[in-house]
Protein backbone atom coordinates (compact mmCIF):
# COMPACT_ATOMS: atom_id res chain seq x y z
CA UNK A 1 0.00 0.00 0.00
CA UNK A 2 1.34 3.44 -0.98
CA UNK A 3 1.41 5.82 1.75
CA UNK A 4 2.50 9.10 1.87
CA UNK A 5 3.26 12.36 4.51
CA UNK A 6 2.18 15.57 4.47
CA UNK A 7 4.96 17.79 2.88
CA UNK A 8 5.37 19.71 6.33
CA UNK A 9 6.06 16.72 8.26
CA UNK A 10 8.63 15.65 6.02
CA UNK A 11 10.30 19.07 6.12
CA UNK A 12 9.76 19.73 9.33
CA UNK A 13 11.45 15.91 10.34
CA UNK A 14 14.48 17.33 7.24
CA UNK A 15 14.97 20.52 9.58
CA UNK A 16 15.15 18.54 13.11
CA UNK A 17 17.62 16.14 11.22
CA UNK A 18 19.14 18.93 9.78
CA UNK A 19 20.58 20.80 13.32
CA UNK A 20 22.88 17.85 14.15
CA UNK A 21 24.03 17.85 10.48
CA UNK A 22 24.78 21.79 11.08
CA UNK A 23 26.92 21.30 13.89
CA UNK A 24 28.61 18.08 12.13
CA UNK A 25 29.33 20.08 8.93
CA UNK A 26 30.52 23.03 10.99
CA UNK A 27 32.62 20.86 12.56
CA UNK A 28 34.09 19.06 9.52
CA UNK A 29 34.65 22.38 7.77
CA UNK A 30 36.98 23.30 10.73
CA UNK A 31 38.56 20.03 11.41
CA UNK A 32 38.64 18.01 8.43
CA UNK A 33 38.10 20.02 5.51
CA UNK A 34 40.51 23.05 6.48
CA UNK A 35 41.03 26.66 5.07
CA UNK A 36 39.50 27.23 1.54
CA UNK A 37 36.03 25.28 2.15
CA UNK A 38 32.24 25.86 1.71
CA UNK A 39 29.62 23.66 3.33
CA UNK A 40 25.95 23.96 3.27
CA UNK A 41 22.72 22.07 3.88
CA UNK A 42 20.45 21.80 1.38
CA UNK A 43 16.61 20.67 2.52
CA UNK A 44 13.61 20.78 0.02
CA UNK A 45 9.76 18.83 -0.18
CA UNK A 46 8.36 19.15 -3.23
CA UNK A 47 5.00 17.98 -4.05
CA UNK A 48 3.58 17.13 -7.41
CA UNK A 49 0.35 17.06 -8.15
CA UNK A 50 -1.45 15.27 -11.91
CA UNK A 51 -4.97 17.79 -11.86
CA UNK A 52 -6.58 14.93 -14.23
CA UNK A 53 -6.05 12.34 -11.70
CA UNK A 54 -5.46 14.19 -8.48
CA UNK A 55 -2.57 12.14 -7.87
CA UNK A 56 -0.02 13.91 -5.70
CA UNK A 57 3.46 12.66 -5.74
CA UNK A 58 5.92 13.79 -3.62
CA UNK A 59 9.62 14.00 -2.83
CA UNK A 60 11.48 14.87 0.11
CA UNK A 61 15.59 15.77 -0.13
CA UNK A 62 18.08 16.30 2.65
CA UNK A 63 21.34 16.73 1.55
CA UNK A 64 25.53 18.38 1.90
CA UNK A 65 27.10 20.52 -0.75
CA UNK A 66 30.87 20.28 -0.05
CA UNK A 67 33.13 22.58 -1.95
CA UNK A 68 36.94 22.53 -1.38
CA UNK A 69 40.24 24.55 -2.99
CA UNK A 70 43.25 22.63 -2.42
CA UNK A 71 46.52 24.86 -3.30
CA UNK A 72 50.22 24.76 -3.05
CA UNK A 73 52.03 27.97 -1.95
CA UNK A 74 51.91 29.15 -4.99
CA UNK A 75 48.49 27.96 -6.71
CA UNK A 76 45.57 26.39 -7.06
CA UNK A 77 45.22 22.46 -7.30
CA UNK A 78 42.20 21.68 -7.91
CA UNK A 79 38.45 21.97 -6.39
CA UNK A 80 36.60 19.27 -4.87
CA UNK A 81 33.01 19.37 -5.03
CA UNK A 82 30.89 16.85 -2.89
CA UNK A 83 27.29 16.62 -3.23
CA UNK A 84 25.14 13.17 -1.40
CA UNK A 85 21.61 13.73 -1.19
CA UNK A 86 19.31 11.54 0.66
CA UNK A 87 16.07 11.53 -1.69
CA UNK A 88 12.61 10.08 -0.19
CA UNK A 89 10.33 9.65 -2.94
CA UNK A 90 6.06 9.09 -2.01
CA UNK A 91 3.69 7.85 -4.07
CA UNK A 92 5.76 8.69 -7.27
CA UNK A 93 3.91 6.63 -10.14
CA UNK A 94 6.65 6.38 -12.59
CA UNK A 95 9.66 6.91 -10.53
CA UNK A 96 13.25 7.63 -12.13
CA UNK A 97 14.93 3.92 -12.48
CA UNK A 98 17.30 3.88 -10.22
CA UNK A 99 14.22 4.18 -7.29
CA UNK A 100 13.78 0.61 -6.64
CA UNK A 101 9.47 1.92 -6.75
CA UNK A 102 7.50 4.63 -5.93
CA UNK A 103 8.19 5.39 -2.17
CA UNK A 104 11.74 4.45 -2.31
CA UNK A 105 14.46 6.36 -0.22
CA UNK A 106 18.08 6.37 -2.47
CA UNK A 107 21.44 8.34 -1.83
CA UNK A 108 22.49 9.78 -4.73
CA UNK A 109 25.48 11.83 -5.75
CA UNK A 110 24.27 14.87 -7.64
CA UNK A 111 27.59 16.08 -8.27
CA UNK A 112 30.86 14.82 -6.92
CA UNK A 113 34.11 15.47 -8.95
CA UNK A 114 37.60 16.85 -8.13
CA UNK A 115 38.44 19.21 -11.25
CA UNK A 116 42.52 19.62 -11.81
CA UNK A 117 43.39 23.42 -12.09
CA UNK A 118 46.94 23.36 -11.89
CA UNK A 119 47.86 22.82 -15.53
CA UNK A 120 47.74 26.27 -17.09
CA UNK A 121 45.47 28.99 -16.09
CA UNK A 122 42.29 27.09 -15.84
CA UNK A 123 42.61 26.83 -20.08
CA UNK A 124 43.14 23.38 -19.61
CA UNK A 125 41.30 21.62 -16.42
CA UNK A 126 41.09 17.43 -16.08
CA UNK A 127 37.91 16.63 -14.29
CA UNK A 128 37.34 13.47 -12.07
CA UNK A 129 33.63 12.11 -10.77
CA UNK A 130 30.24 12.47 -11.25
CA UNK A 131 29.63 15.67 -13.34
CA UNK A 132 27.05 17.02 -15.33
CA UNK A 133 27.74 15.92 -19.07
CA UNK A 134 28.71 19.08 -21.20
CA UNK A 135 25.52 19.25 -23.64
CA UNK A 136 23.24 22.76 -24.34
CA UNK A 137 22.16 24.79 -22.26
CA UNK A 138 22.58 22.70 -19.06
CA UNK A 139 26.47 23.23 -19.15
CA UNK A 140 26.31 27.22 -17.99
CA UNK A 141 22.97 27.25 -15.96
CA UNK A 142 22.88 25.11 -12.74
CA UNK A 143 19.25 23.41 -12.20
CA UNK A 144 19.85 20.80 -9.80
CA UNK A 145 17.29 20.72 -6.87
CA UNK A 146 15.33 23.28 -9.05
CA UNK A 147 11.90 22.66 -9.97
CA UNK A 148 13.18 24.57 -13.61
CA UNK A 149 14.97 22.12 -15.54
CA UNK A 150 16.17 22.43 -19.59
CA UNK A 151 17.03 20.07 -21.71
CA UNK A 152 18.34 17.03 -19.71
CA UNK A 153 15.17 15.10 -19.38
CA UNK A 154 15.15 14.66 -23.35
CA UNK A 155 18.46 12.81 -23.21
CA UNK A 156 17.83 10.68 -20.01
CA UNK A 157 21.03 11.80 -18.30
CA UNK A 158 22.01 14.79 -16.67
CA UNK A 159 25.03 14.10 -14.87
CA UNK A 160 27.17 11.06 -15.56
CA UNK A 161 30.58 9.33 -13.91
CA UNK A 162 33.26 9.85 -15.71
CA UNK A 163 36.89 11.59 -17.03
CA UNK A 164 36.54 15.41 -18.53
CA UNK A 165 39.04 18.13 -19.92
CA UNK A 166 38.00 21.10 -19.60
CA UNK A 167 39.14 24.67 -19.81
CA UNK A 168 38.45 28.52 -20.52
CA UNK A 169 40.68 30.64 -23.21
CA UNK A 170 40.28 34.14 -24.02
CA UNK A 171 37.56 33.70 -26.73
CA UNK A 172 35.76 30.52 -25.94
CA UNK A 173 34.90 28.00 -23.57
CA UNK A 174 35.12 24.12 -23.99
CA UNK A 175 33.90 21.04 -21.84
CA UNK A 176 34.83 17.13 -24.18
CA UNK A 177 33.96 13.96 -21.51
CA UNK A 178 33.93 10.04 -21.59
CA UNK A 179 31.73 8.91 -19.38
CA UNK A 180 30.05 5.63 -18.30
CA UNK A 181 26.39 6.37 -19.71
CA UNK A 182 24.87 5.20 -16.34
CA UNK A 183 23.95 8.33 -14.66
CA UNK A 184 23.39 8.52 -11.30
CA UNK A 185 24.55 4.51 -11.25
CA UNK A 186 28.83 4.25 -10.23
CA UNK A 187 28.24 0.46 -10.76
CA UNK A 188 27.87 0.07 -14.46
CA UNK A 189 27.29 -3.54 -14.96
CA UNK A 190 25.79 -2.56 -18.46
CA UNK A 191 27.56 -1.64 -21.73
CA UNK A 192 27.21 1.79 -21.71
CA UNK A 193 29.57 4.87 -22.19
CA UNK A 194 28.81 8.07 -23.51
CA UNK A 195 31.79 10.48 -25.41
CA UNK A 196 30.03 14.33 -25.08
CA UNK A 197 31.53 18.07 -24.99
CA UNK A 198 30.59 21.51 -26.16
CA UNK A 199 32.27 24.43 -26.81
CA UNK A 200 31.08 28.29 -27.01
CA UNK A 201 31.52 31.35 -26.55
CA UNK A 202 31.81 33.18 -23.44
CA UNK A 203 29.34 32.92 -20.39
CA UNK A 204 30.15 36.05 -19.42
CA UNK A 205 28.89 37.61 -21.96
CA UNK A 206 25.50 39.01 -22.77
CA UNK A 207 25.38 36.71 -25.89
CA UNK A 208 26.22 32.82 -25.73
CA UNK A 209 26.07 30.53 -27.95
CA UNK A 210 27.57 26.84 -28.00
CA UNK A 211 27.61 23.65 -30.34
CA UNK A 212 27.04 19.76 -28.68
CA UNK A 213 27.61 16.98 -29.26
CA UNK A 214 26.67 13.13 -27.92
CA UNK A 215 27.56 9.65 -28.97
CA UNK A 216 27.09 6.61 -27.07
CA UNK A 217 24.68 3.72 -25.20
CA UNK A 218 22.63 5.46 -22.36
CA UNK A 219 21.45 3.34 -19.54
CA UNK A 220 17.83 3.44 -18.99
CA UNK A 221 14.93 1.68 -17.42
CA UNK A 222 15.04 -1.23 -20.17
CA UNK A 223 18.80 -1.12 -21.01
CA UNK A 224 20.92 0.92 -22.85
CA UNK A 225 19.73 3.13 -25.86
CA UNK A 226 21.74 4.17 -28.34
CA UNK A 227 22.11 7.84 -28.92
CA UNK A 228 23.23 10.39 -31.09
CA UNK A 229 22.57 14.11 -31.21
CA UNK A 230 24.53 17.73 -32.29
CA UNK A 231 22.93 20.57 -31.19
CA UNK A 232 23.03 24.56 -31.03
CA UNK A 233 22.33 26.45 -27.93
CA UNK A 234 21.86 30.46 -27.55
CA UNK A 235 21.03 32.70 -24.75
CA UNK A 236 20.32 36.19 -24.58
CA UNK A 237 20.33 38.20 -21.73
CA UNK A 238 19.11 42.04 -22.13
CA UNK A 239 18.40 43.49 -18.38
CA UNK A 240 16.09 41.57 -16.55
CA UNK A 241 15.21 39.38 -18.94
CA UNK A 242 16.66 36.23 -20.33
CA UNK A 243 16.16 34.51 -23.61
CA UNK A 244 17.29 30.86 -23.86
CA UNK A 245 16.84 28.47 -27.23
CA UNK A 246 18.42 25.11 -27.93
CA UNK A 247 17.88 23.03 -30.85
CA UNK A 248 19.26 19.41 -31.42
CA UNK A 249 19.12 16.34 -33.75
CA UNK A 250 20.49 12.93 -33.61
CA UNK A 251 19.31 9.25 -33.21
CA UNK A 252 17.52 7.73 -30.39
CA UNK A 253 17.22 4.04 -30.64
CA UNK A 254 17.66 3.81 -34.37
CA UNK A 255 15.05 6.68 -35.07
CA UNK A 256 15.75 10.02 -36.18
CA UNK A 257 15.05 12.62 -33.31
CA UNK A 258 14.67 16.46 -33.62
CA UNK A 259 14.28 18.77 -30.66
CA UNK A 260 13.42 22.11 -29.66
CA UNK A 261 13.29 24.24 -26.60
CA UNK A 262 13.03 27.53 -26.09
CA UNK A 263 12.57 29.77 -22.15
CA UNK A 264 11.89 33.36 -21.65
CA UNK A 265 13.07 34.15 -17.84
CA UNK A 266 12.11 37.79 -16.00
CA UNK A 267 13.40 38.38 -12.95
CA UNK A 268 12.91 41.52 -10.82
CA UNK A 269 16.20 43.88 -10.01
CA UNK A 270 16.50 41.92 -6.86
CA UNK A 271 16.67 39.11 -8.65
CA UNK A 272 14.43 37.13 -5.56
CA UNK A 273 11.28 36.58 -8.07
CA UNK A 274 11.81 34.78 -11.51
CA UNK A 275 8.74 34.19 -13.92
CA UNK A 276 9.55 31.93 -16.78
CA UNK A 277 7.91 30.38 -19.41
CA UNK A 278 9.35 26.86 -21.58
CA UNK A 279 8.11 25.61 -24.88
CA UNK A 280 9.08 22.33 -25.78
CA UNK A 281 8.70 20.56 -29.01
CA UNK A 282 9.85 16.89 -30.41
CA UNK A 283 9.32 14.83 -33.71
CA UNK A 284 10.84 11.24 -33.97
CA UNK A 285 10.23 8.11 -36.19
CA UNK A 286 7.93 5.67 -34.44
CA UNK A 287 9.57 2.83 -35.26
CA UNK A 288 12.70 3.32 -38.11
CA UNK A 289 12.77 -0.67 -39.36
CA UNK A 290 9.50 -0.30 -40.13
CA UNK A 291 8.78 3.16 -42.30
CA UNK A 292 9.92 6.63 -41.47
CA UNK A 293 6.46 7.74 -40.15
CA UNK A 294 6.82 10.48 -36.96
CA UNK A 295 5.00 12.08 -34.44
CA UNK A 296 5.45 14.81 -32.61
CA UNK A 297 4.71 16.37 -29.37
CA UNK A 298 4.62 19.75 -27.76
CA UNK A 299 3.94 20.79 -24.30
CA UNK A 300 4.56 24.30 -22.37
CA UNK A 301 5.97 25.36 -19.10
CA UNK A 302 5.15 27.93 -16.83
CA UNK A 303 7.02 28.95 -13.30
CA UNK A 304 7.56 31.28 -10.87
CA UNK A 305 10.80 31.23 -8.12
CA UNK A 306 10.74 33.11 -4.78
CA UNK A 307 13.93 33.63 -2.79
CA UNK A 308 14.75 35.20 0.19
CA UNK A 309 17.80 36.40 1.98
CA UNK A 310 18.14 33.88 4.26
CA UNK A 311 18.27 30.81 1.86
CA UNK A 312 14.50 30.25 1.74
CA UNK A 313 13.05 29.33 -2.05
CA UNK A 314 9.51 28.88 -2.89
CA UNK A 315 9.23 27.69 -6.32
CA UNK A 316 5.95 26.57 -8.69
CA UNK A 317 5.41 25.27 -11.89
CA UNK A 318 2.69 24.15 -14.49
CA UNK A 319 2.80 21.65 -17.21
CA UNK A 320 0.64 21.31 -19.69
CA UNK A 321 0.13 19.64 -23.11
CA UNK A 322 -0.39 21.10 -26.51
CA UNK A 323 0.25 18.29 -28.52
CA UNK A 324 0.52 14.48 -27.46
CA UNK A 325 2.71 12.23 -29.39
CA UNK A 326 0.47 8.17 -29.96
CA UNK A 327 1.01 6.33 -27.01
CA UNK A 328 2.38 9.13 -25.23
CA UNK A 329 0.24 10.96 -22.99
CA UNK A 330 1.53 14.34 -21.47
CA UNK A 331 -0.44 15.02 -17.87
CA UNK A 332 -1.09 18.47 -16.47
CA UNK A 333 1.10 18.70 -13.78
CA UNK A 334 1.12 21.47 -11.35
CA UNK A 335 4.62 21.42 -8.71
CA UNK A 336 5.38 22.87 -5.90
CA UNK A 337 8.62 23.01 -3.92
CA UNK A 338 10.22 24.46 -0.70
CA UNK A 339 13.96 24.60 -0.47
CA UNK A 340 15.83 25.63 2.41
CA UNK A 341 19.87 26.21 2.09
CA UNK A 342 22.00 26.94 5.47
CA UNK B 1 -2.26 19.30 17.75
CA UNK B 2 -1.52 20.38 14.46
CA UNK B 3 -1.18 23.73 15.46
CA UNK B 4 1.45 23.05 18.14
CA UNK B 5 3.23 21.16 15.49
CA UNK B 6 3.35 23.72 13.27
CA UNK B 7 4.27 25.87 15.58
CA UNK B 8 7.47 23.75 16.37
CA UNK B 9 8.12 23.70 12.57
CA UNK B 10 8.39 27.23 12.62
CA UNK B 11 10.18 27.70 15.67
CA UNK B 12 13.21 24.90 14.24
CA UNK B 13 13.05 27.22 10.51
CA UNK B 14 13.75 30.74 12.60
CA UNK B 15 16.14 29.46 14.85
CA UNK B 16 17.90 28.47 11.54
CA UNK B 17 17.30 31.22 9.73
CA UNK B 18 19.32 33.25 12.70
CA UNK B 19 22.05 30.91 12.28
CA UNK B 20 25.13 31.78 9.72
CA UNK B 21 23.88 31.14 6.39
CA UNK B 22 26.65 31.07 4.00
CA UNK B 23 25.45 29.41 0.86
CA UNK B 24 22.26 30.06 -1.43
CA UNK B 25 23.19 28.76 -4.65
CA UNK B 26 24.61 25.70 -5.24
CA UNK B 27 28.60 25.30 -4.77
CA UNK B 28 28.67 23.49 -8.23
CA UNK B 29 27.76 27.15 -9.78
CA UNK B 30 31.08 28.75 -8.67
CA UNK B 31 33.21 29.52 -10.93
CA UNK B 32 36.83 30.83 -11.17
CA UNK B 33 37.16 34.29 -12.58
CA UNK B 34 39.37 32.91 -15.42
CA UNK B 35 38.44 34.80 -18.31
CA UNK B 36 38.83 37.92 -16.18
CA UNK B 37 41.98 36.77 -14.85
CA UNK B 38 43.28 36.18 -18.60
CA UNK B 39 41.81 39.52 -19.54
CA UNK B 40 43.72 41.69 -16.76
CA UNK B 41 46.92 39.76 -16.01
CA UNK B 42 47.47 38.05 -18.97
CA UNK B 43 49.08 34.97 -19.52
CA UNK B 44 51.79 33.35 -17.42
CA UNK B 45 50.33 33.76 -14.10
CA UNK B 46 48.93 31.44 -11.52
CA UNK B 47 46.29 31.70 -9.09
CA UNK B 48 45.77 30.89 -5.42
CA UNK B 49 42.53 31.13 -3.57
CA UNK B 50 41.84 32.28 -0.25
CA UNK B 51 38.62 31.85 0.86
CA UNK B 52 37.65 33.93 4.11
CA UNK B 53 34.29 34.54 5.83
CA UNK B 54 33.61 38.63 6.02
CA UNK B 55 31.80 39.01 8.95
CA UNK B 56 29.37 42.10 10.47
CA UNK B 57 32.54 43.44 12.15
CA UNK B 58 33.94 43.74 8.85
CA UNK B 59 31.22 45.31 6.96
CA UNK B 60 31.08 47.90 9.72
CA UNK B 61 34.60 48.32 9.49
CA UNK B 62 34.05 49.17 5.77
CA UNK B 63 31.77 52.12 6.68
CA UNK B 64 34.06 54.02 8.79
CA UNK B 65 36.17 54.07 5.63
CA UNK B 66 33.58 54.88 3.17
CA UNK B 67 30.00 56.80 3.22
CA UNK B 68 28.47 53.43 2.37
CA UNK B 69 29.61 49.85 2.97
CA UNK B 70 28.71 46.00 1.53
CA UNK B 71 25.06 44.83 1.86
CA UNK B 72 24.28 42.34 4.63
CA UNK B 73 23.86 39.67 2.19
CA UNK B 74 27.25 39.83 1.31
CA UNK B 75 28.47 38.65 5.50
CA UNK B 76 29.56 34.96 4.05
CA UNK B 77 32.71 33.17 2.24
CA UNK B 78 33.96 34.91 -0.20
CA UNK B 79 37.23 34.26 -1.96
CA UNK B 80 40.44 36.48 -2.56
CA UNK B 81 42.82 35.20 -5.36
CA UNK B 82 46.23 35.86 -5.29
CA UNK B 83 48.39 36.13 -8.45
CA UNK B 84 50.97 34.37 -9.21
CA UNK B 85 54.64 34.56 -11.59
CA UNK B 86 57.36 32.92 -11.91
CA UNK B 87 56.84 31.94 -8.43
CA UNK B 88 56.48 35.61 -6.82
CA UNK B 89 53.21 36.97 -5.84
CA UNK B 90 52.00 39.40 -8.72
CA UNK B 91 48.48 41.06 -7.57
CA UNK B 92 45.45 40.28 -6.60
CA UNK B 93 41.64 39.47 -8.15
CA UNK B 94 38.10 39.34 -6.67
CA UNK B 95 34.88 39.69 -7.71
CA UNK B 96 32.28 41.27 -6.17
CA UNK B 97 28.53 41.65 -6.65
CA UNK B 98 26.64 45.22 -7.25
CA UNK B 99 22.90 45.98 -7.46
CA UNK B 100 22.02 47.61 -10.50
CA UNK B 101 18.21 48.94 -11.65
CA UNK B 102 18.20 45.81 -14.06
CA UNK B 103 19.70 43.23 -11.73
CA UNK B 104 23.04 41.62 -10.28
CA UNK B 105 26.14 42.91 -11.53
CA UNK B 106 29.51 40.69 -10.86
CA UNK B 107 32.18 42.85 -11.54
CA UNK B 108 36.13 41.14 -11.08
CA UNK B 109 38.95 43.77 -10.00
CA UNK B 110 42.38 43.37 -9.94
CA UNK B 111 44.25 45.03 -7.64
CA UNK B 112 47.95 45.91 -8.06
CA UNK B 113 50.78 44.98 -4.91
CA UNK B 114 50.58 48.30 -3.73
CA UNK B 115 46.59 47.88 -3.77
CA UNK B 116 45.74 50.46 -6.44
CA UNK B 117 43.74 49.45 -9.03
CA UNK B 118 45.00 47.50 -12.09
CA UNK B 119 41.31 47.09 -13.98
CA UNK B 120 37.76 45.26 -13.99
CA UNK B 121 36.28 43.14 -16.16
CA UNK B 122 32.65 42.37 -16.39
CA UNK B 123 31.59 38.85 -15.12
CA UNK B 124 28.24 39.33 -15.60
CA UNK B 125 26.52 42.68 -16.38
CA UNK B 126 23.24 42.60 -18.65
CA UNK B 127 22.86 45.45 -19.61
CA UNK B 128 24.09 46.75 -23.31
CA UNK B 129 25.83 49.39 -21.60
CA UNK B 130 28.48 47.30 -20.41
CA UNK B 131 30.49 46.78 -23.73
CA UNK B 132 33.64 46.67 -24.24
CA UNK B 133 33.89 50.33 -25.72
CA UNK B 134 32.60 51.71 -22.21
CA UNK B 135 34.21 49.34 -20.03
CA UNK B 136 37.69 50.50 -21.72
CA UNK B 137 37.04 53.77 -20.97
CA UNK B 138 35.90 53.50 -17.31
CA UNK B 139 38.84 50.93 -16.79
CA UNK B 140 41.30 54.13 -18.48
CA UNK B 141 39.92 56.41 -15.51
CA UNK B 142 40.52 53.91 -12.58
CA UNK B 143 43.78 52.11 -13.49
CA UNK B 144 46.39 52.56 -11.10
CA UNK B 145 44.29 54.85 -8.62
CA UNK B 146 44.70 54.16 -5.01
CA UNK B 147 41.92 54.78 -2.72
CA UNK B 148 42.21 57.75 -1.77
CA UNK B 149 42.68 58.79 -5.44
CA UNK B 150 39.17 57.17 -5.97
CA UNK B 151 37.49 58.07 -3.11
CA UNK B 152 38.12 62.45 -4.45
CA UNK B 153 35.80 60.80 -7.63
CA UNK B 154 32.74 60.33 -5.30
CA UNK B 155 30.42 63.30 -3.47
CA UNK B 156 30.94 62.76 0.58
CA UNK B 157 27.80 61.13 0.65
CA UNK B 158 28.57 58.82 -1.76
CA UNK B 159 25.61 58.53 -3.69
CA UNK B 160 26.87 60.65 -7.03
CA UNK B 161 30.24 61.89 -8.98
CA UNK B 162 32.51 64.50 -7.34
CA UNK B 163 32.58 67.81 -9.51
CA UNK B 164 36.15 65.99 -10.65
CA UNK B 165 34.09 62.73 -11.22
CA UNK B 166 32.19 64.50 -13.42
CA UNK B 167 34.30 65.51 -15.48
CA UNK B 168 36.35 62.30 -15.70
CA UNK B 169 33.48 60.24 -16.21
CA UNK B 170 31.78 61.86 -19.28
CA UNK B 171 30.81 58.97 -20.88
CA UNK B 172 28.40 56.55 -18.92
CA UNK B 173 28.42 58.43 -15.89
CA UNK B 174 25.71 56.40 -13.81
CA UNK B 175 27.65 52.83 -14.94
CA UNK B 176 30.96 54.85 -14.15
CA UNK B 177 29.65 55.16 -10.03
CA UNK B 178 28.21 51.76 -9.56
CA UNK B 179 31.71 50.71 -10.97
CA UNK B 180 33.69 53.48 -8.72
CA UNK B 181 32.20 52.38 -5.58
CA UNK B 182 32.49 48.57 -6.01
CA UNK B 183 36.12 49.30 -6.86
CA UNK B 184 36.38 51.24 -3.65
CA UNK B 185 34.20 48.30 -1.67
CA UNK B 186 36.81 46.31 -2.89
CA UNK B 187 39.98 47.62 -1.96
CA UNK B 188 38.59 48.74 1.75
CA UNK B 189 37.40 44.40 2.04
CA UNK B 190 40.53 43.26 0.92
CA UNK B 191 42.48 45.44 3.32
CA UNK B 192 39.95 44.54 6.08
CA UNK B 193 38.92 40.53 5.51
CA UNK B 194 42.01 39.53 4.35
CA UNK B 195 44.53 41.63 5.96
CA UNK B 196 46.34 38.84 7.87
CA UNK B 197 46.87 36.64 4.57
CA UNK B 198 47.90 40.01 2.60
CA UNK B 199 50.44 40.38 5.48
CA UNK B 200 52.03 36.35 4.64
CA UNK B 201 52.12 36.89 1.54
CA UNK B 202 53.70 40.16 2.31
CA UNK B 203 56.45 38.71 4.51
CA UNK B 204 56.86 35.82 2.46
Amino acid sequence: MKKSYPTWTVFSTSCLLSLPLFVFTNMAEAAFLGENSRVSIDISSRVSSNLDTQNHAFMHVLGIDIHKVFSSDTGDIGTLILQPYVVKLNNVNNPPFIFDDGNATRLTWRIANFNYTALNQGKFNIRLGHFEVPFGLEYQIDTNGTLRQLTAIERGIKADWGLSINGIMPRFEYEVALTQGSGAEINNNDDSHLFSGRIGTLSTKNIVTGLSWLSGDILAANGVIEQKKVALDLSYYYYQWRFMAESSVGKKAGNNVANGFAEVLWRTPKENLSIYTQLRYQRAEIDHNVSSESSSTSHWVAGVEWVNDHGFDVSAQYKHKLKEMKNQSIEPILSVQLRYRM
Amino acid sequence: MKQRKLFTLIVLMATQVLMNSSAYAAFCSLRDPVSAMQILYKDGYQYRSIVTTVTEQDRLAVKEKLPFTIHQSEVSKHTLYVLYKEGQHAGFLQARSEWAKWGLVEIAWGINLDRSLKGFYFQRCRSPECNDIVVASINKQLQNKSFNELKSLLSANGETLSEVGKKTFKKSPTLALLVLRSGLKTLAITDISWARDIKKIEGS
